[in-house]
């Protein structure tokens, strides 16, 4: 479900007495120039080895793509460019679309993480890791990973089990999302945590995830339950109730001409491209 | 002498109904209803079977103060984000240019297979919260949770071909940042420290 090896990760934490100018607690230079500086020293090195890397940035630093996948894995490494705080715990972490410095303590997000017991921590680390499989089905996933991550840390309870726990995440992150209250950093250091869409789509979409969930885990009828299950997680599970709009769908998803015989319907014609459903009534 | 003389409109004369009812030869059921569901106007009734959504009867009308949009009413459930305050589908944003929007020169063929889209689109919609396609959404605006604007990633070497996806590579930052991967969320990304001292 998730390709565990789609990306690497990497910080370089600065002595500020080498970069006295930057950040909050220097002179308030911002992070661009420091996290450019960085990656015309490593191009060069990059492409000795890898040639046709190429070399991006990311809101938080260089993002490298090493134009050399291994079989369907094209993996990335993503840099953050850190300083420590003088005051305060954690770190200065770059936000490049703001040009600004901002608060993050990401040690203190694993201890968290893996404060609880052995037990619990690994029917955690499942539910995380289905969640956010969940997510990445979306054509644009609704929230990021970390944000995943904090709402089960937030409302996994202990004695529960995966497809209860599951459950509890959907349902408790809709609520929070349909009473418009924030997701804060768990560190109490960064700001609170913004979706990538509109806090209402992405409601329905968890909304409608835990209604599934709820009506597989009450019911005692294997179909009643994969047919449930195979539209929470539409990528992985096939259930014969739900194979038809699931295939629908899959012609409808890329937003490109579909056949309307493809869709069912017997007139030579397509659908249009690109078209925007308006209309506010939803 | 008052008004003038305005050419009929286009389902007014036989041929113009006619060839409309023609491009839709193979869909069940089609037939003129007596009396329009817009004064004066024409329409059309048909059933649909599509892929994966159960039978629905659908209405196409056209008014004689709008004679080149059409108004599709359907029945079954109305849960949709895109439906005008009447119930009828919302398929195209009005003011899009005739590349995004269906246009009467595209046919009764085409207006029913992107009829039958946004039924699919609709039935996938109720079933999982995501719209397939393009759409223009308003509403109220969450400022505690909604995203911030975002910025693409840039491009650094003009030769390079850009491939980063700005949401996703927003969602691995933010959980980069955070020192929490995909492979195991009890993981922290290392940190070296530079510079000597």
């Amino acid at each position: 479900m998730n390709e565990p090896v789609t990306d690497g990760d990497g910080g370089l934490v600065l002595n500020r007495v080498y970069y006295p100018n930057l950040g909050p607690d220097g002179r308030g230079d911002a992070p661009t120039d420091v996290v450019d500086d960085l990656i015309e020293h490593l191009r060069p090195r990059i492409r000795k080895v890898y040639p046709r890397a190429t070399m991006h940035t990311s809101k938080r630093g260089p993002k490298i793509y090493f134009g050399q996948p291994v079989g369907d894995d094209d993996p990335t490494v993503d840099l953050v460019v850190a300083m420590n705080r003088k005051e305060g715990p954690g770190i200065w972490i770059p936000n490049l679309e703001k040009g600004t410095w901002e608060p993050s303590d990401p040690e203190k997000h694993v201890e968290l993480l893996n404060s609880d017991s052995a037990g619990f921590r690994s029917t955690r680390r499942k539910i995380i890791r289905l969640a956010k499989a969940w997510n990445k089905q979306y054509s644009v996933p609704g929230a990021s990973s970390f944000e995943v991550s904090t709402w089960a840390y937030e409302f996994v309870e202990h004695g529960q089990g995966v497809a209860k726990g599951l459950w509890t995440l959907f349902d408790k992150a809709a609520g929070r999302l349909e009473a418009g209250t924030p997701t804060g950093d768990p560190a109490g250091v960064s700001a609170n945590l913004k979706l990538l869409i509109d806090a209402a789509t992405m409601a329905t979409r968890l909304r409608k995830a835990a209604d599934h969930m709820a009506k597989a885990i009450a019911s005692n009828d294997e179909n009643e339950v994969a047919e449930a299950m195979s539209i929470v997680f539409w990528t992985y599970i096939d259930a014969p109730a739900t194979s038809s709009l699931k295939a629908a769908a899959a012609l409808l998803r890329p937003n490109r001409p579909v056949q309307a015989a493809a869709l069912g319907i017997g007139v030579a014609a397509t659908t249009g491209a690109a078209y925007r459903a308006y209309g506010g009534r939803g | 002498m008052r008004g003038g003389w305005h050419p009929p409109l286009w389902f007014d004369v036989p041929v113009g109904r006619i060839r409309f009812l023609h491009q839709l030869v193979g869909i069940p059921d089609v037939h003129v209803l007596r009396r329009s569901a817009q004064p004066g106007g024409f329409s059309v009734a048909l059933t649909l079977d599509p892929l994966g959504v159960p039978t629905r009867h659908v209405t196409i009308s056209f008014a004689r103060g709008r004679p080149m949009e059409p108004m599709v009413n359907v029945d079954g459930p109305t849960d949709s984000p895109h439906r005008y305050s009447d119930g009828t589908l919302c398929m195209w944003y009005p003011t899009d240019p005739p590349e995004r929007r269906w246009i009467h020169a595209d046919g009764a063929a085409a207006l029913v297979a992107n009829i039958t889209a946004h039924l699919i689109r609709e039935e996938w919609y109720r079933k999982s919260g995501e719209w397939l396609g393009d759409e223009v959404r308003h509403g109220a605006r969450d400022p505690n949770n909604d995203p911030a604007i975002q910025v693409p990633s840039s491009l650094r070497d003009n030769q390079d071909v850009g491939r980063a996806d700005p949401v996703l590579d927003h969602a691995r930052d933010e959980s980069a940042a955070a020192g929490l991967t995909d492979a195991s969320p009890d993981s922290a990304r290392s940190f070296t420290r530079v510079g000597r001292g």
